[in-house]
């Protein structure tokens, strides 16, 4: 995607949008390149993202979660490594948009099934049972006496644990772990951490859970029946990373996808498989069948249907 | 401290992640305006802040 050429009178009109995060990531570019030369402007640029880093402040409500990756950002933002934390703003913004969906879902919902074959009150226990897994393994536990590292016999020890108990004790646990992962994150992040038995970087395992906490909650929207959502561009684009194609639509990008066992990467590639990525990534996430993906490819087609019957395993849930 | 309007547009921007094309798709408005509103709605957090005292 090409960024957009923009006049200096074009980003002061754009610059509350961009304070707000509410541009393209091209956009967002091409307002950064124009503010490298026009200092008055990346003075009131700074003037406004501190205005909006006080939204969350002014509200009576709790903040959202990504607010206090985005203050922690703006605090450190007079040192030039320091920028925004993509990968933990990512999971605490999703996190925070799963807490919502579980706060609306209507009583009738909890003992629906929902797309992973789990009532949506056994989902809400899942994922207590997957963020606090992952708590476990960076060494913060929060649930006594619990260590199952097979997430199946993980679930299904805390539903029998949980069993009569209200559904705020599932929510408590996920908070409570979802709490520890963000301290750890923002402590550790060098830190490599055992995710299913596969070693991972701080930044990919928070990005997993990031991306299994949007498929869960969209999981629950659906057995609710309420209309499903995409994550924020610069969310999604994070996402994807795992699955390098080209992929159309805001958020999405270009990636070179290594298809041998090596991983080696051909800057040639034999095929070129273009798709929107909010049908990609919910590919991934196995919400969506092969069939159902709407996708041009140029080259070598086999290899693109290969593509397309990985794709769900690229997720590492 | 903001108009209902003005409110609104930040809280699509800012609360539910939309871009500001998207505000305006939501609110049924010119891109122009959506931009605007976000524009005015900031600046005026903005000196309110300064004006208790609250360095940016």
């Amino acid at each position: 995607v090409s960024a957009p050429d923009f006049t200096p009178a074009d980003v002061e009109a754009l610059l509350a949008a961009y304070a707000l995060d509410a541009c393209t990531p091209e956009e967002a570019a091409a307002i950064e390149s124009v503010l490298a030369v026009e200092p008055d402007l990346a003075g009131e640029a700074e003037r406004l993202r501190a205005a909006a880093a006080w939204l969350g402040v002014s509200t009576a409500a709790e903040p959202p979660a990504a607010l206090r990756a985005r203050m922690l950002a703006a605090a450190a933002a007079r040192r030039p490594a320091a920028l925004a934390d993509d990968a933990l703003d990512t999971y605490l913004s999703l996190s925070s948009t799963l807490a919502q969906v579980i706060d609306d879902l209507p009583a009738a919902v909890l003992d629906a099934t929902t797309a992973n074959g789990l009532t949506a009150r056994q989902l809400v226990v899942h994922m207590a049972a997957q963020e606090s897994l992952l708590a476990q393994e960076a060494g913060s536990p929060v649930i006594d006496d619990l260590d199952e590292r097979d997430i199946d016999a993980r679930t299904a020890s805390l539903v029998d644990r949980l069993a009569g108990a209200p559904l705020a004790a599932a929510v408590g646990l996920w908070r409570r772990a979802v709490d520890a992962n963000r301290g750890w994150a923002r402590d550790r992040t060098d830190d490599i951490v055992s995710w299913r038995g596969v070693p991972m970087t701080r930044d990919d395992a928070i990005v997993v859970r990031a991306f299994e906490t949007w498929i869960h909650t969209d999981d629950l929207r659906r057995a609710a029946g309420i209309p499903l959502a995409a994550p924020a561009p610069r969310h999604l684009s994070l996402m994807s990373e795992t699955a390098r194609l080209v992929l159309t639509g805001d958020g999405g990008g270009d990636w070179l996808v290594p298809m041998d066992a090596r991983g080696a990467v051909s800057t040639e590639p034999d095929v070129t498989l273009t798709a929107n990525v909010v049908d990609w990534c919910r590919l991934v996430g196995d919400r969506v069948g092969r069939g159902e993906l709407v996708c041009v490819v140029a080259g070598d087609e086999a290899l693109a249907d290969d593509l397309v019957s990985a794709a769900p395993a690229l997720a590492t849930l | 401290v903001l108009p209902p309007e003005q409110r609104r547009a930040v809280d699509l921007a800012y609360f539910e992640g939309r871009t500001y094309r998207q505000v305006a798709e939501v609110l049924g408005i010119p891109e122009g305006t959506a931009k605007s509103r976000l524009r005015l709605a900031l600046r005026r957090i903005a000196a309110t802040l300064e004006a208790q005292g609250v360095e940016p």
